[in-house]
């Protein structure tokens, strides 16, 4: 019995729409509509930031921030764009501002050093071999500079058009498009090393 | 329409655009592109972002919030009530202090309730206030000195907390949807001065220096002539100081900096550190800063090891008003900040 009012309480929350969130979280219901509103979009932020700072411990702290940040700003929030909208591009900026800071910040960083030796020693060959691709794609993705790194991460991973980047960012269309296109270049000239027929 | 549709209109239309993103790419690019972050293989990766972790998330998330509304409480306070709370009491408190605080609450409440920006006190202090009220005394207080305590205190509450109407604005026209290049820029431009708006509880000018340079920046009468010229300035003189960045390629101080940090990669074995170790120049107070600079001999505080080389020029005179207005030299004193802007500004 309990375990079925648990259940229709959890469909139940998964039915309210965000403008309901929204609104009952401003008219107080604040824990209630925000746990909710974390759960739904915790992973899609977390990815979101992940792409643009690269580590996993920097996504974790920026995914962090932006849900602080909606829970301290939410009140204010006009709902001229939709929920989602508004906390990508808080998130979007929490990442870019994280960014700014560290890339002044980080002259050495172990992390990335001693990360694949650790990981190795758990994994198969061949878990080696597909995990070194995806870090050699990570890795390319994070050399590339940091607006054309987000860019191409709005526009290639999270499907935005150019216009919405442009509102986001501040940047001319124009500029977007020079971005995306050099981050393109740059990742086939990376990855062509990387995986040479050869070594598909 | 109903939200639900909208939101599988919004998502129909975001896997178009993926779709047409895709499309202008070679396909094993793609192919690639896209099983970077759809698999992870090698899930024994202990950073992989599970159920598990995003559990451990959602309570981390609780704390974080449960602390920032701790902190929030007091940041909402006006910086004037804040500090008549916080100012020492008078060596004599005419009637003992818990009859001068009861006093104090019966009437700054009395008049929070009549002031014409009630909505700048928080809530919690009201809440407090009436609590206080309730159970206050009758006192043998002065009227004529809780009186003009209030006016000094209320004048400031109505006048915005002491700030002049166009700082008002110009502080309040931060929206937390910005851009964050811009967000920054008005994060540092309102702490510097909230900084030299408030030092005490007398009226201090904001230094004339000061408010000159930020008034031609944003704000003044022909901003958007001054704009690029003060931008530009700042931007030339990155430009121009550019070169020292060689301090930090000298050989010398290179290898100075490999000794460091083989000294630190061996402190950190010691000490069989998990945490990843990032070594920084990055000065976190003027004076760390000063002993960099010094250590370097005589380098640019603002080098900036990674220049994208692609970013605008705007970008580039906001990062360095942003450096210099945020905190990474905000125990920078006056004379200190004027040295640096100076500084910059002849470079």
């Amino acid at each position: 019995m309990a375990m079925s009012k648990k259940f229709n309480a959890r469909a139940a929350e998964i039915d309210v729409d965000d403008s309901e969130l929204v609104k009952r979280f401003k008219n107080g219901d604040r824990d209630f509509a925000f746990s909710i509103l974390v759960r739904r979009y915790q992973e899609r932020v977390y990815w979101t930031v992940r792409r643009i700072v690269g580590t996993h411990e920097d996504a974790d702290d920026v995914a962090q921030e932006t849900f602080v940040t909606v829970w301290e700003k939410l009140d204010g929030f006009r709902e001229d764009a939709s929920f989602f909208t508004w906390l990508y591009r808080i998130a979007v900026n929490a990442a870019l501002g994280h960014i700014r800071k560290a890339r002044v910040k980080r002259f050495v960083s172990l992390d990335n050093l001693l990360l694949p030796f650790v990981d190795k020693d758990r994994k198969s060959d061949k878990q080696v071999l597909d995990g070194e691709r995806v870090d050699a794609i990570e890795q390319a993705i994070q050399k590339l500079p940091p607006q054309q790194r987000t860019v191409f991460c709005m526009r290639y991973y999270d499907g935005l058009k150019y216009e919405d980047i442009a509102t986001m960012l501040g940047k001319s269309t124009g500029t977007l498009k020079a971005n995306y296109h050099h981050a393109v270049k740059k990742l086939e000239v990376a990855l062509k090393d990387e995986f040479a027929p050869a070594n598909v | 329409m109903s939200e639900k549709s909208e939101i599988i209109l919004e998502e129909r239309e975001l896997e178009r655009e993926r779709l047409r993103a895709r499309q202008e790419l070679d396909s094993h690019l793609v192919s690639r592109l896209d099983a970077a972050f759809r698999t992870r293989p090698g899930s024994s990766n202990p950073f992989d972002a599970d159920e598990a972790y995003f559990a451990k998330f959602r309570s981390r998330l609780r704390s974080n919030t449960e602390r920032r509304q701790r902190d929030l409480a007091h940041q909402d306070l006006p910086g004037s009530v804040r500090r008549w709370f916080e100012r020492t009491l008078p060596g004599t408190i005419p009637g003992g202090a818990t009859l001068y605080f009861q006093e104090f609450a019966e009437r700054l409440w009395a008049r929070i309730r009549s002031s014409s920006a009630p909505e700048k006190v928080p809530e919690w202090l009201e809440r407090a206030l009436k609590d206080l009220v309730a159970s206050a005394e009758t006192t043998e207080l002065s009227d004529e000195f809780f009186d003009t305590f209030l006016d000094r205190v209320l004048e400031r509450i109505d006048t915005g907390d002491t700030m002049s109407l166009w700082l008002g604005k110009a502080l309040s026209a931060k929206q937390w949807e910005m851009p964050v290049e811009e967000q920054a820029y008005f994060d540092g431009f309102s702490r510097r001065l909230k900084t030299r708006t408030h030092p005490n509880e007398e009226e201090e000018l904001v230094p004339e220096w000061l408010s000159e340079r930020l008034s031609a920046a944003t704000f003044g009468a022909s901003s958007m002539e001054d704009r690029p010229t003060v931008i530009g300035r700042i931007g030339e003189s990155r430009r121009a100081r550019k070169p020292r960045v060689h301090v930090l390629h000298s050989p010398v101080t290179q290898w100075a900096i490999a000794a460091c940090i083989c000294l630190l990669l061996g402190l950190g074995v010691m000490l069989n550190y998990q945490r990843p170790v990032e070594y920084s120049l990055q000065p976190t107070s003027y004076s760390e800063a000063l002993m960099l600079q010094q250590s370097l001999g005589g380098g640019s505080l603002f080098v900036d090891p990674v220049s994208d080389g692609d970013e605008s020029f705007l970008m580039d005179g906001l990062a360095a008003e942003v450096r210099l207005l945020s905190g990474e030299l905000n125990s920078a004193s006056d004379a200190e900040l004027e040295f640096i802007i100076r500084n910059i500004n002849t470079n």
